[in-house]
């Protein structure tokens, strides 16, 4: 019986003072940062809602963080929320032990603690958080900032993840076309070419070329057919040579060319055997009167 | 009423629900209406019953749905290996856990990349907890749908979400480099995951094993295959209890809980019900031309057109995007380029995207791909192999301005062959008359 009187006591107290305790009362709050070989960089005294700025800690440092709970109830949580400063806000949660005088502390050795810590010189924003399910209203309280110096040795690394999202436009390089010679110079060496001509046309001129009368040709009707006949195969073996050059196949080609060329070699051989009694009758008639 | 089984579900109506004991099926009444409502086949069983999801290689079932936290060993004629089996069959798996959560569960979920906290843990926060559900413990955390859920709308539309989602259950964390996974609810920067109290005067004195954004409330996983996989931390969130109780927390106004809405929405993904996409189409062929070509040829171009359906509330309808990307292949990607997508109109019933493209001055054998993937979207692997030729002999330019010269000597020789034969055959020397004169 009175052990459960003693029961009834203790709850009847404690649904009190969670009554009367509706916060947190958190005081005697300390931070410091030390270096390896004990000597202390900073040290803060803090208070509600005081914010220390331009914290800084090497990756070797160690930073010590104690307060002291006033309440009569330990609280389940009193943590310290370290969030990085950058575009992925990276939380760290550390947590205080707290004893039941309501004293509490943690250290930070920023070498062996977690390694969010390590991947490069980031900055921390520091929230104090102290909580407990007897407690109806939890205490929160920004610290300020921190910011921690990475390793200048192997930094931790985070893992990587394919983000599945749109990728870069990739566009081919095309290679660059073929460096050609300018028209200009083409053009000059074309004219160049066409010189021979020139040459030809002058000689002929001086040499005196006379061509036989149209009324003497017709004279000799058959030589004269046989002539055109030939030549015009000619022309036309030129033809089929460009026809060839621009967009007629070999077959074909090779056919227009059998037939004009037995029609070249028949007339020809009339016709040139013509041409040489003409000359060679020329020839005698010359000698003679030199004669 | 077994006609009705054209299940807005693309898998399929049947659904399996393992509990650890079958009067634990009176919370979630409002849930199994919901699922039977959008034509689901909903079969109750216990994890002492022997059952099968397959028989024959055959699925018996479409979905199944584990809300048996406690269960120890399965149910005789299922195993691990015949749950990924399951998922590898096309399955779609819902896997939701509580803090007296069995070593069988945390077992599976490893198989996922997904790693539940230790047993008889809970997520505690004591800045988020609701005052009514949570008074005690502080167990039952009230997470803002604004700055705590997936911004990834197909899976969850954070604009549809009511009000706050009410959680209280086991932490989880997901492997931060699998592509696969997505964090779809995480709990509050303050919230911390702890061995469960039994209400003494206790301190969290170790750092937590994960604590704040770390801690995800519920992930969804889609295998490659596009089954999808959803682990909850919380099997209170689905009852009906969870539905229906308002949300308050500390120094807030009360207002509805989106329970019943985030798992409507995450059960309608999960289970096939939307955020499907299919190829319909895909055309390519030359400019000018309407019809495929037997292959290209160097520096062609070609129009690629592909046409994508996505699935959603039991029909198919034209899909919207603006990063839909073709790709030319050949062992690396040549060329990159994002589709353009042809104006939607009312007789719309595909999305058609485009893209007029010049390809590369390299032959060979061609993949044109497009392999679309997004979060929360099936995913899209289309792929054409074509051939692309060089030019042949004939296909060069013909004449080039450089080469005047050569043409002219040959013409030259052409004409002059003429104008030579013309001479001799009509024509003569002068001198022979002149010396006839003189003499």
């Amino acid at each position: 019986m009175a052990k459960f009187s003693s029961l009834v006591l203790v709850a009847v107290l404690a649904s009190l003072s969670s009554a009367i305790a509706a916060s947190w009362n958190v005081n005697d709050i300390n931070l410091s940062v030390t270096a390896k070989n004990g000597a202390k960089k900073a040290d803060h005294k803090l208070e509600y809602p005081y914010a220390v700025e331009d914290l800084k800690a090497d990756n070797s440092d160690i930073l010590k963080f104690s307060f002291k709970v006033e309440n009569k109830e330990r609280p389940h949580q009193a943590m310290v929320v370290f969030q990085s400063q950058d575009e992925f806000q990276d939380e760290i949660m550390v947590a205080a032990a707290v004893k039941p005088s309501g004293k509490g502390r943690f250290e930070i050795n920023f070498a062996k603690a977690d390694p969010k810590f390590r991947y490069n010189t980031r900055k921390f924003s520091m929230t104090f958080l102290v909580g407990g399910s007897k407690v109806e209203e939890p205490f929160k309280y920004a610290l300020g900032h921190i910011e921690v110096q990475g390793p200048s040795a192997n930094p931790a690394v985070r893992p990587s993840r394919v983000a599945y999202e749109a990728l870069d436009e990739i566009h081919h390089q095309f290679r660059a076309d073929q460096k050609l010679i300018n028209r200009a110079v083409s053009g000059l060496f074309s004219l160049l070419v066409l010189a021979p001509f020139a040459a030809l046309f002058l000689l002929w001129s001086q040499l005196g070329i006379k061509f036989e009368p149209l009324k003497a040709m017709a004279q000799r009707p058959l030589e004269l057919v046989a002539g055109l006949v030939f030549f015009s195969s000619l022309a036309a073996i030129e033809f089929v040579f460009y026809s060839y050059w621009t967009h007629v196949t070999l077959f074909p080609v090779l056919q227009y060319l059998g037939v004009l060329s037995l029609v070249a070699l028949v007339s020809g051989r009339s016709v040139l055997s013509s041409v040489q009694t003409r000359r060679l009758q020329r020839t005698q008639a010359s000698s003679k009167k030199d004669l | 009423m077994a006609l009705v089984a054209s299940a807005t579900s693309l898998t399929g109506p049947r659904t399996l629900v393992l509990l650890d004991n079958l009067d634990d099926a009176d919370a979630y009444m409002d849930l199994w209406d919901d699922l039977q409502s959008r034509q689901f086949n909903v079969t109750l069983h216990d994890v002492k019953t022997p059952v099968s999801l397959s028989k024959y290689d055959q699925r018996l079932f479409d979905h199944l749905l584990i809300l048996a936290p406690k269960m120890t060993a399965y149910p005789t004629g299922m195993n691990a290996k015949s749950v990924v089996g399951f998922v590898a069959e096309g399955g779609n798996v819902l896997v939701a856990a509580s803090s007296e959560l069995g070593n069988t569960i945390r077992e599976l979920s490893r198989e996922f990349d997904v790693e539940f906290d230790n047993r008889y843990t809970t997520v505690y926060d004591h800045f988020n907890y609701d005052q009514d559900l949570g008074k005690d413990r502080h167990d039952t955390v009230v997470v803002n749908t604004g700055t705590h859920l997936s911004t990834v709308d197909a899976i969850v539309p954070q604009k549809d979400i009511p009000g706050p989602i009410l959680f209280r259950g086991i932490a989880h964390s997901i492997n931060p480099s699998n592509s696969l996974l997505t964090k779809v609810l995480w709990a509050p920067q303050e919230a911390y995951s702890w061995e469960t109290q039994d209400g003494d005067n206790e301190s969290a004195n170790q750092d937590p094993s994960v604590s704040g954004k770390d801690i995800s409330l519920v992930s969804v996983m889609q295998a490659r295959n596009n089954a999808r996989i959803a682990f909850l931390g919380s099997t209170d969130m689905l009852t009906d209890r969870y539905f229906s109780a308002p949300a308050k927390k500390h120094g807030e106004k009360i207002s509805p809980s989106g329970n019943r809405k985030f798992i409507e929405e995450l059960t309608k993904w999960t289970f096939q019900e939307k955020g499907a996409l299919d190829v319909v189409a895909v055309q390519h062929h030359k400019v000018g031309e309407e019809e495929a070509p037997a292959h290209y040829r160097i520096k062609d171009t070609m129009t690629y057109t592909i046409s994508l359906a996505e699935y959603h509330d039991g029909e198919w309808h034209p899909f919207s995007a603006d990063d839909v990307q073709l790709e030319l292949i050949m062992l690396d990607p040549y060329v990159r380029k994002t589709l353009e997508q042809v104006p939607l109109d009312d007789q719309s019933t595909v999305g058609t995207f485009t893209t007029t493209l010049q390809l590369p001055d390299q032959y060979g054998v061609f993949k044109f791909a497009v392999n679309y993937k997004r979060p929360g979207l099936t995913y899209v692997e289309s792929v054409t192999t074509v051939g692309i030729h060089p030019f042949r002999h004939d296909q060069y330019p013909r004449f080039i301005s450089q080469a005047k010269p050569y043409y002219t000597s040959a013409a030259s020789m052409g004409v002059g062959l003429l104008i030579f034969s013309f001479v001799y055959l009509w024509g003569g020397l002068e001198s022979t008359v002149k010396t006839t004169k003189k003499a």
